[in-house]
């Protein structure tokens, strides 16, 4: 009987990477010129997006429901922060990323280094990129479609995939934020238009 | 004419079907402990093609092989961008006025889903039996 008792808490579909060895720290910049890293955010749950600003597919949708996630949590979402770190630095400027990041929410912060810091802060993080050539010497990138999530003492906690829901990421930001209540469920959207970002 | 196995050749056919029935067996807990090992075994590549599930090596790049790649099809902002390879770079898509009474929404605008033609269509019912 125990074990089929109903649990409060709601199952998670992010990927649990707590005591992971890889994604410690970085040191990028913002757009303001100044080095940042992890420990800037400490006492944040942060979600840590990597992409790139031409991306269509995954970049946006993940940058918008991280947006909505903060939504869900109303006044907890200032205890969140997402940061975006583009793996395209050669075309994504300074001005750019921060154009980009703040059009989803206006304290997301744009991150970027040179190509080499990338390369190597993409390594460290697990994520992977390659150029892929298109017509008019045009490039897209393939790359690593995760977003980890730090908690308030900076370490990592989840990767949430891509088919999550806003609310599943707003319930798993909301379990990592200490006292934090879970905040309540949005009324199911009708088929048309579900996005399911 | 007869086929003769000796009772050692049998115990050995015997062995190898026992072996193979256990490790068929215990494929998914050995297929789990992988995953719980380093959960990111599996990562998801967002691809000009795409989004696949791919088998990734130990420095997170993914196996080179295309048959470890699942495709997932792209995501729903991907009917914005057509057929084209890439969008324009933001800086041109930054740089263009706008016009009165066009500017953009604030946020990401979702992308409008397809209603399917069926939709007003009555659920089957259980074949009469």
């Amino acid at each position: 009987m125990l074990g089929c008792a109903p649990t409060e808490r709601p199952q998670s579909r992010a990927l649990d990477i707590s005591g992971a060895n890889y994604g410690l720290d970085f040191h990028l910049w913002d757009p303001q010129g100044h080095e940042r890293s992890l420990s800037d955010f400490r006492g944040k749950v942060v979600m840590l997006f990597f992409g790139f600003v031409q991306c269509a597919d995954v970049c946006p949708a993940a940058m918008y429901r991280g947006a909505e996630a903060l939504k869900l949590l109303g006044d907890d979402g200032s205890r969140v922060q997402g940061l975006f770190v583009t793996l395209d630095p050669e075309r994504d400027t300074a001005e750019i990323v921060k154009a980009y990041a703040e059009v989803f929410h206006p304290s997301f912060v744009g991150l970027r280094a040179d190509l080499q810091r990338t390369q190597e802060t993409a390594k460290h993080f697990k994520v992977y990129f390659r150029k892929v050539p298109g017509g008019g010497g045009s490039y897209s990138l393939d790359h690593t479609a995760i977003t980890y999530v730090y908690d308030p003492a900076g370490r990592l906690r989840l990767a949430l995939r891509s088919e999550m829901s806003a609310q599943e990421v707003a319930n798993d930001l909301a379990r990592l934020l200490p006292a934090a209540p879970t905040p309540a469920p949005v009324p199911a959207r009708s088929a048309s238009t579900g996005v399911g970002v | 004419m007869a086929l003769r196995c000796t009772r050692r050749e049998r115990w050995r056919v015997g062995g190898l079907a026992v072996v193979a029935m256990l490790l068929l067996a215990l494929a998914p807990a050995l297929s789990r402990m992988q995953a719980a090992a380093d959960p990111l075994a599996w990562v998801q590549v967002c691809t000009a093609g795409g989004l696949v599930q791919a088998q990734t090596q130990p420095d997170g790049e993914p196996m080179p092989n295309p048959a470890e790649h699942l495709r997932l099809g792209h995501g729903a902002t991907a009917s914005l961008q057509a057929h084209a390879h890439a969008l324009p770079t933001a800086d041109v898509v930054l740089a263009q006025p706008n016009r009165p009474g066009h500017e953009p929404p604030v946020g990401q605008p979702e992308a409008a889903a397809q209603a399917p033609l069926w939709r007003q269509a009555q659920a089957r019912a259980p074949p009469w039996v």
